[in-house]
């Protein structure tokens, strides 16, 4: 199985609220052992142990065409995000990527959502 | 397949459309490359010549388009809906301001979001899902196949409880889970993007040299580098002008139901929302060109009346929400 997402968590146990254990990148290669609710134990090559969410994988390769390190990725350091596409479309359309970047800079601690889940009655789904 | 190759394909497709000038297809009815490649080898005057040569080539050039027509359909990746999706997006502020006036209630709208999300089926997309306000009394709301999803000041003023504001949200993840805008791609960049990309090739387009030195210092082709700027653009033109189809709109309406009762808000709740739409008129005239992109508040609440009796009406955390609501609101109204 692929990681299909740009970083997803492996956690101790099949559940969000457990403790993380590392972030694997979009493109990843995993071997699943077991399935339960709707968590898949992994296990990686650099023998990464865990257990991700099986809506971040697919049977499917995917290879991220993300640049590598090499000097357009110093250049384009401080990004949140790039592909040679997007930044020739930048350039062309004088568009603000940034204002993207911040958008998804956004960020929540699992607790934050789960309190404001809890205080609002509602259901918690893949935060149980 | 990589996006990069599949536009050399879609880029390939396109000029192959050009070279066979007798065609009598009526594109519009025909979106997809495979429906198109079935058209091209039904008519009978794409093989119906008397030039050996121009016979030669329309053969090579019909076996081409069915090739093309087979990869061309394959799914893109989550990354390439997400890197297509960016620049949409990027589209969307160049047209519209984001307003960053009330950080805390954006914040807010970004926490239904998650509610919302964790308890769909498709939880994770490549970076996740984002809200953010437009700074507009226009009613409109947008999402992009990236996971941003914009609301205006205008339609937030409309909404009277949190469980309204899930109901926007709910509808725009709709839209997104379904792939609404991937799809909306796949349909108008066969039928005109490509064409007019494969034109600009023939015709050397000004355009492309413009941005000569930029592609080459990216190694980018400049047929990939247009019919990817094509490509975003007709989406956000999809997006800001002309909108979903009609039973886009419905499905998106159909599974927000879904999405809310999921998370624990109340479905009725985009019945209320839609209620509330007539809300964009001052004075009898419209603030909004949101009639140009959603079908009628009356008919949009027609489709859900059935689906909505399934519903349990019952929802008693309701007024647990009620509070929270009113303060946070008072951030932004």
């Amino acid at each position: 199985m692929y990681v299909t997402v740009k970083d997803a968590p492996v956690n101790e146990k099949a559940s969000a609220s457990s403790g993380l254990v590392a972030k694997l990148e979009y493109g990843t290669q995993v071997n699943v052992s077991q399935h339960k609710n709707k968590w898949c134990r992994i296990e990686t090559d650099d023998g990464i142990n865990g257990w991700v969410s099986e809506k971040s994988l697919s049977s499917k390769k995917v290879a991220s065409k993300k640049v590598s390190a090499d000097a357009k990725e110093i250049a384009l350091a401080g990004k949140g995000w790039s592909s040679p596409l997007e930044e020739a479309y930048s350039e062309a359309s004088g568009f603000n990527f940034e204002l993207i970047d911040q958008l998804e800079n956004d960020s929540f601690q699992q607790e934050e959502i789960i309190e404001f889940i809890v205080e609002g009655k509602l259901n918690l789904g893949g935060l149980k | 397949m990589k996006l990069l190759k599949k536009l050399q394909i879609a880029a390939l497709l396109s000029s192959s459309l050009l070279f066979s000038s007798c065609l009598l297809l009526d594109l519009d009815i025909v979106p997809d490359f495979m429906d198109i490649t079935e058209a091209i080898l039904s008519d009978s005057d794409a093989l119906d010549y008397d030039n050996s040569e121009n016979k030669t080539a329309r053969v090579v050039m019909t076996q081409k388009i069915i090739q093309t027509a087979k990869d061309a359909t394959a799914e893109y990746s989550s990354e390439d809906e997400y890197e297509i999706g960016r620049s949409v997006s990027a589209s969307v502020v160049n047209q519209f301001e984001i307003y960053t006036d009330a950080p805390d209630f954006t914040r807010y709208l970004n926490k239904i979001c998650q509610t919302i999300v964790e308890n769909s089926d498709a939880p994770n997309l490549y970076n996740g899902y984002h809200v953010a306000i437009i700074d507009s009394d226009e009613i409109n709301a947008l999402s992009s196949p990236s996971g941003h999803i914009f609301i205006s000041r205008g339609l937030i003023n409309c909404s009277d409880s949190e469980d309204t504001l899930a109901a926007i949200i709910a509808h725009e993840i709709a839209h997104i889970q379904l792939k609404h805008g991937i799809k909306a791609i796949k349909t108008s960049r066969t039928v005109s993007s490509a064409l007019d990309i494969g034109r600009d090739m023939l015709n050397n387009s000004s355009k492309v040299k413009k941005f000569k030195n930029t592609l080459s210092r990216f190694e980018i082709e400049e047929d990939i580098f247009n019919d990817f700027a094509s490509t975003v653009s007709s989406l956000a033109d999809t997006l800001i002008n002309s909108g979903f189809s009609k039973e886009q709109e419905y499905e998106a309406d159909e599974l927000a139901l879904s999405l809310l009762a999921d998370a624990g808000y109340d479905p009725t709740a985009l019945i209320e929302m839609l209620k509330q739409l007539p809300c964009d008129k001052i004075d009898g005239e419209l603030l909004s060109g949101w009639d140009k992109t959603h079908p009628k508040p009356k008919e949009r609440i027609l489709n859900v009346q059935i689906s909505i009796s399934s519903y349990s009406p019952f929802n008693p955390g309701k007024k647990y929400r009620g509070k929270r609501y009113n303060n946070e609101i008072r951030g932004i109204k």
